[in-house]
């Protein structure tokens, strides 16, 4: 999910994360109600944003105990592999993290129980390559190994050529481009030049383009 | 902005706004009540009123500042790190000034907080008030709090321990001092280099924190620093969600009360000639707890991002709050219940509450006498865990202005009730006409709670927030509660004393009912906006 700054990318996975109530319209998240039933929803969806508001006086090994007594599917033995993956130490406090441990730190508590929809709000603005290569591996590992969904909105649209199947392009709250990421490229030549996703974007939603 | 002082001074006036304002309502009512209503006759310096209108809120507004100018009240007082707002240090000005500042605003705050309420106020006939040194006192008490909140620890919960202690040893200081009657010079002598010295260590400590140099003894203390207090596994989210509760707000109101106790319980030597006053400390520190309750619900009780993601109902998440305050309140009230007996026999004070045992044990005979002292301490526990929870409704809607509003409201009542109170009680004709109309104002009371509480009912099953079952049980505990203090009540005060219908009403408006139901409305509001 792609869109420029404002353009509505975050309001609509607040949206299915029922953290909004939709003023017109429904939202369905596996077929339930965010709103109605967060319990339902809430326990089915792993969630890295980019804000990370992981509560800062709680400590790594707290984060992950405090964190799985929600989730009846949380895998302990994945939990310990991916803290040791991302060399991140059980007693530190989330607030002595820098801001690249945190985003590992949320996505070990987003990833542990295996949810069925992983939602990332944009995880790797502001991080470092290595950090925002676990945060693409940890994508391509779910969606690939395990065959779950990921929503992913970024600005970096390399990042999400690398790892996307289906491209949304959001423009002031509404979708403009939505359709698999190959017959976009398919479908945006010039003289012959399949065009990168940066210049589909700026030629869909730049200055000067109308909705 | 012209200059960093006054950079600085608005940064104070901009976030506590409303609470200075409250303050400056109640010195201007203060300014009123005096000329107005003493030259009418009206005795207005008994001690009951005296507390009512000088103690409790100059002590409110001592806890008051002693938060805001150490920025306690957006920091985690327990932590390590320096309670220095970080943003501050990038500014550019000397350490000096950083430190100097606050602290030269807080002192002049403390000053005119004493000299207003001393010129003011209206003082036991028998009391020889001072004229400055308890100003010196009460700076030198916000100087030292500042410098020692600033300062990084190489402990977690160190800073507590020694704030507490220190202040505790000047309060000491003060006590043995005044054994000697001594004049103000000679206490003004005894307490001006603590100004100076608490300067200097503050300056030391946000030059230390702005460097970022925080000390650190984990490593001799491995285990115990680093070893986590969440369990190796929680037996539900539930359970989870408490310990987070207490972990996150639950330590904050005894760690208030506990720094706060040591300034109130020096009072009873400063005033351990004059057993009214000595009373009205006793009242002073008991009322602590609910009253710092209040503050602390209204600034702790939010919710964050992070908990509304939680996979737990509205209802679930508010029951773990409700847990959680109840830990913090039998906490805090611990503190209270060991703390004061030793202050009594310290001071030599003990005999004034025995007596008013012994009293209430003339009157009543033995078992209501004790049945009257278990009420009023689970009176006074249950006050305090009611007054964390009713605001809890306010805090979680997540809306700033209503927050903010509620301090307001709740500040303006205590400058309001006490002149309206003695207004009531000191006019004869006034007095009956209120005593006649008190059962149909109580009647309204009641039928404004229930009704309230029928409407929010129909909200939580409506919204599906609370199950038919849930609600069910929630209606049968408070009917039972209400129907046991009821009872007590009926025990303890005959029906020769006082009427049944009024003690039912008493019950029924004493138990807390509506603010807790709306808390899951509320947060539901807050958690879907």
């Amino acid at each position: 999910m792609v869109g420029a700054n404002g353009a509505g990318k975050t309001t609509l996975i607040k949206h299915i994360l029922g953290l909004l109530r939709a003023e017109s319209g429904t939202v369905r998240v596996f077929g339930r109600d965010p709103v109605a039933d967060p319990v339902g929803v809430l326990s089915r969806i792993g969630y890295v944003s980019e804000e990370n508001d992981l509560p800062g006086w709680m400590r790594v090994d707290e984060l992950i105990r405090y964190s799985r007594a929600f989730y009846p599917g949380w895998d302990d033995a994945y939990a310990e592999e991916l803290r040791r993956a991302f060399a991140l130490d059980g007693a530190t406090r989330i607030r002595n993290l820098s801001k690249g441990q945190k985003a590992r730190a949320g996505l070990i508590v987003a990833l542990a129980y295996r949810p069925e929809l992983l939602v990332l709000d944009e995880p790797s603005s502001g991080l470092d390559p290595i950090v925002r290569r676990d945060i693409l591996g940890a994508v391509i590992r779910t969606i690939a190994d395990e065959g779950r969904t990921v929503i992913f909105s970024s600005h970096l649209l390399d990042e999400v050529e690398q790892v996307a199947d289906h491209v949304t392009m959001i423009s002031n709250g509404t979708i403009v481009l939505s359709a698999p990421l190959h017959d976009i490229k398919e479908s945006h030549r010039v003289g012959g030049r399949v065009l990168s996703l940066d210049e589909i974007f700026v030629a869909r939603v730049g200055p000067g383009q109308s909705v | 902005m012209h200059s960093p002082a006054l950079a600085i001074a608005g940064q104070f006036r901009q976030r506590h706004r409303w609470g200075l304002t409250a303050l400056a309502c109640y010195f201007v009512v203060l300014a009123v009540v005096r000329p107005l209503v003493l030259p009418g006759g009206v005795h207005f310096d008994g001690p009951q009123t005296f507390a009512l209108g000088v103690v409790i809120p100059l002590t409110a507004t001592f806890m008051y500042f002693l938060a805001i100018f150490s920025f306690g009240l957006s920091g985690d007082v327990a932590a390590r790190q320096s309670l220095y707002p970080a943003r501050m240090f990038t500014l550019p000005l000397t350490s000096s000034a950083l430190a100097g500042w606050p602290m030269i605003f807080g002192s002049a705050a403390m000053m005119v907080l004493w000299l207003a309420t001393r010129v003011l106020g209206v003082w036991p006939s028998d009391v020889a008030v001072p004229v400055l040194w308890p100003a010196l006192l009460a700076a030198s008490l916000l100087a030292w709090t500042q410098a020692l909140t600033w300062m990084p620890y190489p402990l977690r919960g160190l800073r507590v321990i020694v704030t507490v202690l220190w202040l505790a040893t000047i309060d000491a200081i003060v006590m043995v001092a005044l054994n000697y009657k001594p004049s103000e010079a000679v206490m003004l002598l005894i307490l001006a280099p603590h100004l100076p010295i608490a300067y200097f260590v503050a300056r030391y400590a946000v030059a230390r924190a702005r460097r970022g140099d925080v000390p650190d003894w984990r490593v001799g203390f491995g285990r115990a620093e680093h070893s986590t207090t969440a369990p190796r596994t929680f037996s539900s989210a539930a359970r989870a969600q408490v310990w987070f509760e207490w972990r996150h707000y639950g330590r904050s109101l005894p760690a208030l009360v506990a720094m706060v106790l040591p300034f109130e319980l020096s009072l009873l030597f400063v005033f351990r000639e004059t057993p009214a006053i000595v009373m009205e400390i006793i009242v002073a520190v008991l009322l602590t707890p609910p009253f710092m309750a209040m503050f602390v619900a209204a600034t702790r009780g939010s919710v964050t991002s992070f908990t509304t993601r939680r996979p737990m109902t509205a209802a679930s998440l508010v029951a773990a709050k409700l847990q959680a305050t109840l830990s913090s309140a039998l906490a805090a009230w611990l503190l209270v219940l060991i703390a004061t007996p030793v202050a009594l026999m310290w001071s030599g004070t003990s005999a004034v509450l025995l007596d008013a045992m012994h009293r209430v044990v003339e009157a009543a005979g033995t078992p209501r006498a004790i049945a009257i002292l278990w009420f009023a301490v689970v009176a006074l526990v249950a006050s305090t865990w009611k007054q964390l929870v009713q605001s809890l409704f306010i805090a979680m809607s997540g809306r700033e202005w209503l927050v903010k509003a509620s301090v307001l409201f709740a500040l303006s009542l205590l400058g309001i009730v006490p002149p309206v109170a003695h207004w009531v009680l000191s006019d004869h004709h006034v007095r009956a006409a209120v005593w006649s109309a008190f059962p149909w104002i109580l009647a309204f009371f009641v039928l404004l709670k229930t009704a309230t509480a029928g409407w929010i009912a129909v909200r939580l099953h409506a919204k599906r927030i609370l199950s038919d079952r849930a609600l069910i049980e929630f209606a049968v505990a408070w009917d039972a509660i209400v129907l046991a203090v009821y009872g007590l009540l009926v025990w303890v005060f005959p029906n020769v004393i006082v009427r049944h219908y009024f003690l039912a009403f008493v019950a029924i408006l004493a138990v807390p009912l509506v603010r807790i139901a709306a808390a899951p409305l509320a947060l539901e509001a807050n958690r879907h906006r």
